[in-house]
């Protein structure tokens, strides 16, 4: 655990001081009477004092959420506006190019890093145009005399257009042209995909052909009957387009250096500010939660046929006002709370052991379930202890085997299954884009696994992906511009960087090279692990339903409700270990949820039909059930969800990396050359953040490719 | 009425080209209920698609001539074909549920084939009854969506109004504005003469109290209830022909013969022509007065319904009358036919 | 008389509606007092219209829903004896899966009562390795899929690339795989066309006459009921309103339901007179609060104005709403019961 005390703390400070502010911030009490105490002051608003604003954490959030808050509702509105009109018209122009096309802006919008975009836009800002690049406005202008206008609201275009004037806000939008813009990709390219998505489904339906013969045009038919019908499905996305804008305004806010709680946030992380990391963490989730309260409300606004409402179970209501009690309790007086505290605690873990242990005793059948979980819990542990392929090679032989035992059998077996397989070959050949990504993945695979004779280390290195410093101090510069395919030497030597080299003299063709094995090793290891939890928990949760999916459900709706790139930040920040092994543990936390929500809403809607009925009546039983009917008939949404977060991840990876966590500085990791390379790109070498960040890119869009194209061949939709 | 000669469709799929329709013949008089009968698959749907150019993408119509009150439509323009749909031939469908739109309310879905194809009437009715033309109570939104959105504007105000930031609570000050205003200036609204129209057209399908149908959403009715509007929308725009696809496969039989009935009703009082088509030879024989029936593309016979159930030509029609159970405890005689996708 | 295979005792099943908080506002009656007796060796019929509680009583009766009360009485041919009750809610789940070997299910829709990844080899042999009779497993199947029409070049194919009846066909090969003695037959050629449809019946006629199978046959299609069953059952709102052999209840039916459900079917054989039901069926939500707890018997708004289009036209009709009464089963003949005055 990282030392609480870490941001007041200095090189000078005694033991005696040190012991002081620990009585003083209550950090030597026990730790439920913390938790308690911290718990009372959130509810009387007094979060804390924050080191790196200088100021009390409420206030600091106060004046940097405006500034947010502006940022992230302009790029909103952009997004939408222009997201929503081009998915429509990609939907009417099906399989044209057009359609070709916006489906590719919009995979790049999901695939670009963040960052990287950033700072291209910034390079390109800087060097061809006199835009500002950084802050949110001219401090000059607007806080000194004599051109010093109020900011009562802190939204600056409107205290800009209150105060009546064009300078001022003419400043305020130049700054924030760039990041707004930046941040508008990104939910753009999910809005998009969605909507098309949506509107194909909807112009399949029975009754825009009932429109159509009513003798409506068909731009009536489209925006009239199909749009409003598209748009329903479209808006519950919205509330995570949101969270997708907290966790992108993190990454904008650093590199435009913007005033807001991004920034702060980042830099809070890196200097231990624990009490305004815990802030920003919660305030985030806060903002999710109402983000979506608002979508719910809209949601039933734009489908008459959804109520609000629904209804509690008695559980909901016991913990809701048992949750309630104790802050009224934590109000009055702390000890009594925590006494409170522990023994509602107690209770319920009591009566979970006890609900679980009695439904095994009534039903021993079930009994596989726990096996299930601990089975799970094995190859999780497999997978991040490194043995998982031993497992793998000994699982391969006993199926060799076994395929060798049956080979009759397989043979007429392998006739339809080969009959399948033309027909995904057929569908990929029709769309080139699947070709691209599946091209894109092939060479970065080839890359990783052919990185010791692309890039071969030197013999001084120790660990090959530890990347080499070279310094040559004759120079005042260290970065070299990349000499591309002529620097070999007559002698056959190397004797310049491929692609240039950092400022530290790290080679970047090196570092790319290398780097891609880390991403690999990340991006397979976190998603096999999440998927082996996913679908275990996910087929459970959905096949049975009732106290068990609730349970599992709320616990998932904890980990969603914060973004996922600021949960993965305070996991690794909190436990002060910036190792890549945490950060791998960080993103399996923030991953897992997601996927089992996904499988578990196919397993809820498989388990309705039929042929489910059907087993049961014929007596199988729920293990058989859930391995022969439920996974199989999933494995088509897991092996496209497992294919795009593969470039997902690597994605989040890289955020992390650039934000400077996960593993050592010489590490070979991609994010991080382009927080090396972001340094030195106002001095002019573009090629430092520029190659690092296009392999990122392409990693993430040959993975969205093929995925996109693995679930449009496997679709039973697209068939006949 | 409608005349359709050797009609041909076909079908771009992924095994290839499937000719759905191979020169179908049909003419349908004035005031004639008209039976189209076949199988899945046997293209009755089909024709009547083509026959309005409501055909999927992946659908084309290769040959043939399509003539409706003597004029060629075969190659008629889109625009053409607009005031045809609707205005001069109306459609309804299998299942009501899913050919009704779930957003919209009964009053919008019925006034907007009304705007499109009685436009004049609703203007002259308007300047009659002097009362507004298109305007009407929009959007009813229920008291307890109202509530809601109440309860959480107000307890966002004073979350922010906590927080020292008034200014965010502007948003939700204005929203509480305009619901009381929305509901200030529709407190009386008149009824507008589109929705004169629409009830009349509802009730032309005798349903009780159409004022509070036209309001609701489809998913708000019953069954036969939606089976009504839909034939209420199909009527709107005038239309002298009626072309029902499968009307009441989706219903059950008690509802099927009141909507069976219905069809009837309106068919003589209105004196339509009406296309009915059905894989049921039961509601063929009850309600129409000429037959054709349809195999893999083509009719194979046509003729009155006395006697084509009396004395049937052809071998497949025969073998389709004998397949159906009737009272007796013998052996059905099987049709050897080949099922679509059999193997 | 044949000996009684199962007997449905005052069956009930009802479906709790909530409101926001959780407590029961309303029941929907799926199954409202059912009471039947199925013969060894015949055909019974049920039949009735959507939402009437048929499928529900298909789900009860295979334990696939728990009953709210009531119970389904297994005779000993079933039970051999060797079950400590004879009551299906009360079985072990050891007996639970004895059971269900001697009852087979057939679905309505063919194609989502198969599952579109297993081969048909997998799927009609499930059932068996279920029960671990794997022994000489594939001549089973091979001979199952003879039984109904079907070879051995079937076996690995997939459910997508056949025909709605040889789906339904398979499924029949899967519910006999377990050599059952009861099949319970929910709809099973509603989705196909009239051809295929007689093929269907056909090969269930075949199968029962080779096998001495007893039928549950459910259905709402009364030409097929007719064809099909020996006795039969008219449910409409969670209830019987008529029970009688179908020659019987054909020739004679005594509840006016029946009455309008046999005139209201489409037939070219016979202009019988029709007698319309007029009205939409009534929800099947039955409130705890009593002053909204009794279905009301009075004419609605939309019976009257059918009533008046339909006036004077000759045609006989019935009202929905004179059909809530609530009436006990008499016997109106020797085993013919009704619902009536």
């Amino acid at each position: 655990m990282g030392d609480p005390l870490a941001a007041y703390v200095t090189e000078r400070t005694t033991d005696e001081q040190y012991d002081m502010l620990a009585e003083k911030h209550g950090v030597n009490e026990p730790l439920p009477v913390r938790y308690v105490a911290y718990l009372r002051s959130i509810i009387t608003f007094d979060w804390g004092y924050s080191q790196i604003a200088m100021d009390d954490v409420s206030d600091a959030l106060r004046d940097k959420f405006a500034a947010t808050l502006e940022l992230s509702i302009l790029a909103f509105i952009v997004a939408v506006a222009t997201a929503v009109p081009l998915g429509i018209f990609s939907s009417i122009r099906q399989n044209r190019w057009e359609d070709h096309g916006i489906r590719l802006f919009a995979l790049m919008g999901s695939a670009i890093p963040i960052f990287w975009l950033a700072l291209f836009l910034q390079f390109i800002a800087a060097t061809y145009t006199d835009w500002e690049i950084s802050q949110r406005v001219d401090a000059k202008l607007w806080y000194t005399e004599p051109t010093q206008i109020d900011t009562p609201t802190n939204f600056l275009l409107i205290d800009a257009i209150a105060a009546g004037s064009w300078i001022h806000f003419k400043d305020a939008l130049q700054h924030m042209i760039l990041p707004a813009t930046v941040l508008a990709y990104g939910s753009m390219a999910t809005i998009i995909r969605l909507m098309r998505g949506n509107m194909l489904d909807v112009l399949g339906q029975d009754y825009i052909r009932t429109a159509k013969s009513k003798g409506l045009t068909e731009r009536q038919v489209t925006y009239k009957h199909g749009a409003p019908n598209a748009m329903i499905p479209t808006t519950t996305i919205l509330g995570m387009g949101f969270a997708g804008l907290i966790n992108g305004s993190v990454l904008t806010e650093t590199i435009f250096t913007w005033p807001g709680l991004g920034s702060w946030a980042i830099t809070a992380m890196r200097s231990m500010d624990i009490s305004a990391i815990l802030a920003y963490t919660l305030f985030s989730a806060f903002l999710y939660i109402i983000a979506n309260l608002i979508v719910d409300i809209l949601y039933a606004f734009l489908d008459p046929r959804v109520e609000l409402g629904g209804h509690l179970s008695v559980p909901e209501i016991a913990i809701v006002s048992v949750s309630i009690l104790m802050l009224i309790i934590t109000y009055f007086s702390i000890s009594i709370a925590v006494w409170f505290g522990t023994f509602i605690l107690l209770a319920f873990i009591i009566l979970t052991v006890y609900s679980i242990v009695s439904r095994f005793v009534k039903n021993p059948d079930d009994m596989w379930v726990l096996f299930l979980f601990l089975g799970t819990l094995f190859i999780v542990w497999s997978i991040l202890s490194g043995y998982f392929m031993s497992i793998i090679y000994i699982s391969s032989i006993i199926y060799g085997l076994y395929l060798v035992y049956n080979r009759e059998d397989i043979s007429k077996n392998l006739g339809p299954k080969l009959d399948e397989f033309k027909r995904a070959a057929y569908q990929v050949k029709k769309n080139p884009l699947t070709i691209l990504g599946l091209f894109l993945v092939i060479s970065l695979l080839s890359i990783a696994l052919f990185a010791p004779w692309l890039a071969p280390p030197s013999e001084t290195q120790r660990d090959p992906m530890r990347m080499e410093e070279h310094f040559e101090f004759n120079q005042q510069r260290n970065f070299q511009p990349p000499c591309y395919f002529s620097c070999t030497a007559e002698s056959g030597e190397v004797d310049g960087y491929i692609l240039g080299s950092t400022d530290r003299g790290y080679d970047i063709y090196y570092g790319i090279v290398w780097g891609s094995r880390t991403s690999l090793d990340v991006a397979v290891k976190v998603v096999f692990t999440g998927t082996f939890i996913a679908v275990a928990i996910g087929a459970v949760s959905g096949y049975y339903g009732g106290r068990v999916d609730d349970v599992i459900m709320r616990i998932t709706d904890v980990f969603i409700a914060i973004p996922g790139l600021v949960l993965a930040l305070a996991i690794i920040a909190v436990t002060d270990d910036n190792s890549i092994e945490m950060l791998m543990y960080a993103l399996i936390i923030v991953w897992w949820p997601g996927f089992t929500r996904i499988i578990r809403a196919e397993a809820l809607r498989i388990r309705n039909l039929p042929y489910i009925e059907a087993a049961k009546a014929a007596g199988a039983s729920d293990f058989r059930i859930i391995f022969m009917h439920i996974i199989p008939n999933c494995i088509t949404s897991i092996i496209v969800i497992a294919t795009m977060d593969m470039g997902g991840i690597v994605l989040s990876l890289a955020a992390l990396g650039f934000l400077g966590f996960g593993g050592g500085p010489d590490l070979a990791e991609w994010g991080k050359l382009v927080s090396f390379g972001q340094d030195d790109m106002l001095l002019g070498s573009w090629w430092g953040f520029f190659f690092p960040g296009l392999a990122v890119a392409l990693w993430a869009l040959g993975f969205y490719l093929l995925g996109d194209g693995i679930r449009d061949i496997l679709d039973p939709k697209q068939r006949n | 009425m409608l005349e359709i000669e050797d009609l041909k469709t076909n079908f771009n799929t992924y095994d290839g080209v499937v000719k759905a329709l191979n020169g179908v013949n049909l003419t349908i008089k004035d005031g004639e209920i008209f039976g189209l009968v076949g199988e899945t698959g046997s293209g009755k749907s089909v024709t009547c698609y083509s026959a309005l150019k409501l055909l999927p993408k992946t659908g084309e119509v290769v040959g043939g001539k399509i003539v409706l009150n003597g004029e060629d439509i075969t190659h008629a323009s889109e625009s053409r074909l607009r005031q045809i749909r609707g205005g001069e031939i109306g459609i309804i469908f299998q299942d009501p549920l899913s050919a009704l739109n779930p957003v919209m309310t009964v009053n919008e879905q019925i006034g907007e084939i009304l705007v499109l194809h009685q436009d004049e009437e609703i203007k002259k009715l308007a300047s009659e009854k002097e009362i507004p033309t298109y305007k009407s109570k929009k959007f009813q939104a229920s008291p307890g969506v109202e509530f809601t959105i109440l309860a959480f504007c107000i307890s966002f105000i004073s979350l922010f109004v906590m927080l020292g930031q008034f200014t965010f609570s502007l948003p939700f000050l204005f929203l509480i504005g305009m619901m009381f205003l929305r509901n200030y200036l529709q407190r009386d609204l008149p009824q507008s003469a589109l929705d004169l129209m629409v009830i009349d057209a509802l009730s032309r399908v005798k349903l009780p109290n159409p004022e509070q149908i036209a309001s609701s959403y489809p998913h708000e009715l019953s069954g036969g209830m939606q089976q009504r509007v839909m034939i209420a929308m199909a009527l709107a725009g005038k239309a002298k022909m009626l072309i029902a696809d499968e009307p009441t496969t989706a219903l059950d039989v008690t509802i099927q013969a009141q909507i069976l009935q219905l069809i009837k009703d309106i068919q003589r009082e209105e004196n339509m022509s009406v296309l009915l088509i059905t894989h049921d030879l039961g509601v063929v024989a009850e309600t129409c007065e000429k037959v054709a029936v349809m195999y893999k593309g083509k009719i194979i016979e046509e003729a009155s319904v006395n006697q084509i159930f009396k004395n049937p030509q052809h071998e497949y029609t025969k073998a389709l009358i004998e397949a159906i159970p009737k009272g007796g405890k013998e052996r059905l005689k099987v049709p050897d036919i080949g099922e679509p996708g059999a193997i | 008389m044949s000996e009684v295979l199962i007997t449905i005792e005052n069956l009930r099943k009802y479906f709790p509606v909530k409101n926001v908080w959780g407590t029961d506002v309303a029941l929907v009656k799926a199954l409202d007092g059912v009471d039947l007796k199925i013969d060894s060796g015949k055909t019974f019929g049920i039949v009735g219209e959507s939402g009437c509680g048929k499928t529900t009583l298909m789900r009860t009766l295979l334990r696939l829903v728990e009953p709210t009360s009531g119970s389904v009485l297994l005779s000993d041919e079933i039970t051999n004896n060797n079950f400590s009750s004879n009551k299906l809610e009360e079985l072990t789940s050891e007996e639970l899966r004895n059971f269900r070997k001697q009852i087979g299910v057939v679905f309505q829709d063919p194609m989502g009562a198969l599952n579109p990844r297993m081969l048909i080899k997998d799927i009609v042999s499930e059932p068996l390795t279920i029960h671990g009779k794997t022994e000489g497993i594939r001549e089973k199947v091979v001979w199952l899929l003879n039984n109904v029409g079907l070879g051995e070049e079937h076996l690995y194919r997939y459910p997508h690339e056949f025909s709605g009846g040889q789906r339904q066909r398979i499924v029949i090969a899967r519910a006999l795989a377990l050599d059952p003695k009861i099949l319970v037959l929910d709809e099973p050629t509603s989705a196909l066309d009239v051809s295929v449809q007689a093929q269907i019946l056909n090969l269930l006629n075949d199968l029962q006459k080779k096998y001495d199978l007893t039928y549950v046959f459910i259905s709402h299609d009364l030409s097929v009921i007719e064809y099909m069953c020996d006795r039969l059952a008219v449910m409409y709102l969670g209830r019987v309103v008529e029970e009688a052999d179908t020659e019987d209840l054909f020739s004679n039916p005594q509840h006016p339901y029946t009455r309008a459900l046999l005139s209201a079917t489409p037939s070219f054989e016979k202009q019988k007179e029709k007698i319309m039901i007029l009205g939409d069926v009534p929800s099947p939500i039955t409130y705890l609060d009593e002053s909204k707890a009794k279905l009301a018997t009075e004419i609605t708004e939309q019976e009257r104005l059918e009533i008046k289009a339909i006036e004077g036209k000759g045609i006989e009709y019935i009202v929905r709403s004179s059909l809530n009464e609530h009436l006990s089963l008499k016997e109106v003949a020797p085993s013919h019961y009704a619902r009536v005055k």
